[in-house]
């Protein structure tokens, strides 16, 4: 779909960003010494310690990506909600105290605090740097692709204004503005989402998603035919199916001459609408891209893609179409009436597919007639449909995913960080407490907003990750505006701390630790802010390079090489005397050295970074968490027991 | 001597682990048994439970308020040590 930029939207986001800088700059002054860059002097209380670990956690790929898979799939996305959140009991329970008592400024230091060894500093630099790279990609190629649709600039411009905000945080007062501005967009995010929960459960669920806001009033409604009707009336206008049409479920009819003038239909398999055991037949939208030369011209539905008079755009999607008992709309419904209800509905979702015949290629986007409770049990996404399958393979898939989002949490660099921001163990305790409150509140909202997307009539057929802030709109511009812009506000916490992470890395494990360069205190900030730009530079560039990647499932692969390059290191040396550094050093490098080959030999990566047939991948599933973490443990215990003290 | 460091003395940081450790097992059960449902028997979560709500839902929003209420027990004990070291250090 093609937006208008919102004035609003780039107002209230330039507010947000002036308020952070201001803040940043304020706090400039306090943090001139190293413990005040990497850790804020251990000075921040704990609530605010609370929320800022939501600010930090809450990604562009929590909150768009999760919305926009609930809106399109049900209750796929909300898998991740729940793996992300349990995450945090395994931070809590097993990982905070001690890694509070024993580190200063990184958890490099916790590894290394009973040993005193270059070759863990150097794994333990190594592991975090990648780690936080991994996960840098996605939330800079996040940043760009939101900030077209939103605000209504370029995705290189979007990727470089989140890098130099971001950059100019954390250079200015290191982990003290870091904390404030996660502090701020956790605090945001959870209020307005609750404020649009709130106006979702309150205008609660109908047939008819045109009555209820202006945007919905271009909403594309399901139109059904038999068969034998559309061929009547099309006559010998039917395209008889050729090429790569045959035996797909598609009926075309010429309305104009040109690729571009075919309307297409779908077959509608469905419980609901079948008269005399005849299926129904649904009509579709279309985007035709015809190439000429090094041109490419696009139609959509038939018209020059555009939003000019005579020029057409797709047109917003996915409605409930029928509630039982019958009725037109329920009115306001509390929070269980709203799943229990649309259980039991009728809904109409939509997915796309592509056919390529010589220079034109043709993407039909079309409507699928679902019962509502196959929405909401898992496997209707094809990320997790093979949970519904016999494969064992596809269902030890899923469950490597869930071990490692589970894993994972505990075991990324830049939540870690977070542990030295405040004075003692039982803030460290507390704060968790708060950041599972707030986060698991959060998580619980993204099933509300995901499903009221699904069901509002304002979603783009072409681009899930608009979800939410199209629900947003359609309760009107000012809500789509804050909505925005707190999305858009949502990156650069993540950001922060992730450069944050990396900056601590490289300054304070390998140059000072590792390498053992002399340096003061003031050279050692210098280090981290210098590094800070640095990696800065890098996330931007990697940004702008990886535009056209699929991102979504670049978070899943670093909670997978987080899990398995430190979660061994940690849990082990927390609980086994028998632990030796060099156990400690293998195992990290086993954990990240496998789960990284293991994700760029898998099928994913073979059909979205090599553009190859993900059948020949060379390992049988993409997930490798449920093999390279135990592997870490095994790598850990076999070495340690080999290098011990005799 | 200082009023807030009781919970950061050795034996209170063991029994907190010690408690901590359990509890963590009591959510992995609960985790482990969810991804089961989820993998081998993904229609058993349609079943209705809660006023009308699936399984796979109930199940779900279960794990993360169970979170929070396993973070709140541990919160109660690990006050509980804390109070416990102040008394034996004042006696």
């Amino acid at each position: 779909m093609i937006y208008q930029t919102s004035y609003t939207a780039v107002g209230v986001f330039a507010f947000f960003v002036a308020v952070v800088l201001g803040i940043s700059f304020y706090l400039g002054a306090r943090a001139k010494s190293a413990s005040g860059y990497y850790a804020a002097h251990g000075q921040i209380p704990w609530f605010v310690n609370g929320v800022a670990f939501a600010g930090d956690y809450l990604s562009a790929a929590s909150f768009l990506g999760i919305c926009g898979m609930i809106a399109f799939y049900g209750y796929d996305g909300f898998l991740y909600s729940i793996g992300y959140l349990a995450g945090w009991i395994v931070a809590l329970l097993v990982i905070a105290e001690p890694l509070k008592r024993l580190g200063k400024f990184t958890f490099a230091d916790a590894l290394d605090s009973k040993f005193n060894s270059r070759g863990i500093k150097l794994a333990a630099a190594i592991s975090t740097l990648v780690v936080s790279i991994f996960y840098l990609i996605p939330q800079m190629v996040g940043a760009g692709t939101l900030i077209k649709p939103l605000l209504g600039f370029s995705h290189q411009s979007g990727v470089v204004v989140v890098g130099v905000v971001v950059v100019l945080i954390v250079v200015t007062a290191g982990m003290v503005s870091t904390t404030w501005v996660q502090f701020i967009k956790g605090a945001l995010l959870v209020i307005f989402c609750t404020i649009l929960t709130a106006m979702i459960l309150c205008r609660g669920i109908m047939t008819d998603p045109t009555a209820s806001s202006a945007t919905a009033r271009k909403h594309f409604p399901l139109a059904t035919f038999h068969r034998h009707e559309l061929e009547t009336r099309a006559g010998d206008r039917l395209i008889p199916p050729a090429g790569p049409w045959v035996d797909k479920p598609y009926l075309r009819v010429e309305e104009r001459p040109g690729p571009e003038g075919i309307k297409v239909y779908r077959e509608l398999p469905n419980a609901f609408l079948q008269i005399d055991g005849e299926e129904a037949w649904a009509e579709t939208q279309t985007l035709v891209e015809v190439r000429t030369g090094a041109q490419t011209r696009r139609f959509v539905n038939g018209l020059p893609h555009g939003s000019q008079p005579g020029e057409g755009d797709f047109r917003p999607v996915g409605h409930v179409e029928m509630l039982f008992p019958d009725r037109n709309e329920t009115g306001p419904v509390g929070p269980l009436t709203y799943l229990s209800t649309l259980e039991r509905a009728g809904i109409v979702t939509w997915a796309s597919d592509k056919f390529m015949e010589g220079t034109v290629t043709t993407t039909i986007f079309y409507p699928k007639l679902v019962r509502g409770s196959d929405m909401l049990t898992p496997g209707s996404s094809p990320t997790f449909s093979g949970v519904r399958s016999d494969s064992l393979l596809k269902k030890l898939d899923f469950l490597s995913l869930m071990i490692a989002l589970f894993a994972g949490t505990a075991s990324l660099p830049h939540i870690l960080i977070r542990y030295y921001t405040v004075k003692d163990q039982a803030s460290a305790r507390k704060s968790t407490v708060v950041g599972i409150a707030s986060i698991g509140f959060f998580y619980i909202l993204t099933l509300y907003l995901g499903l009221g997307a699904m069901t509002s009539g304002t979603l783009d057929p072409t681009n899930n990750n608009m979800a939410a802030p199209l629900l947003a709109r359609s309760f009107g511009e000012l809500p789509f505006a804050v909505i925005s812009a707190i999305a858009f506000t949502t990156v650069l916490g993540t950001v922060s701390g992730l450069i944050m992470a990396a900056s601590g890395a490289v300054a304070h494990d390998f140059l000072a630790n590792f390498l053992r360069i002399e340096m003061n205190d003031a050279t050692k900030v210098r280090a981290g802010k210098l590094t800070a730009i640095v990696v800065g530079v890098i996330a931007m560039v990697l940004g702008i390079l990886f535009e056209k990647f699929n991102v979504s499932f670049l978070v899943g692969w670093a909670f997978n090489v987080a899990a398995s390059a430190n979660l061994p290191s940690l849990v082990m040396l927390l609980f086994w005397r028998g632990t030796t550094k060099q156990g400690i050093t293998a195992a990290i490098f086993a954990g990240l050295g496998s789960s990284l080959a293991w994700v760029l030999a898998s099928g994913e990566a073979y059909k979205n970074v090599y553009g190859l047939d993900p059948a020949s991948a060379l390992v049988p599933f993409s997930q490798p968490g449920i093999v390279t973490i135990p592997l870490g443990f095994a790598v850990l215990v076999a070495v340690s027991w080999l290098t011990r003290a005799r | 001597m200082s009023t807030t460091s009781h919970d950061d003395h050795p034996e209170v940081s063991a029994a907190n682990a010690r408690a901590g450790l359990v509890l963590f097992f009591v959510y992995l059960a609960a985790y482990a048994g969810f991804m089961a449902l989820a993998a081998f028997a993904p229609q058993a979560m349609g079943t209705p439970v809660l006023a009308g709500v699936n399984l796979a839902i109930t199940y779900g929003m279960g794990l993360i308020v169970g979170a929070l209420v396993v973070a709140a027990i541990y919160m109660w004990i690990c006050g509980r040590n804390a109070k416990l070291a102040t008394r034996e250090a004042g006696q």
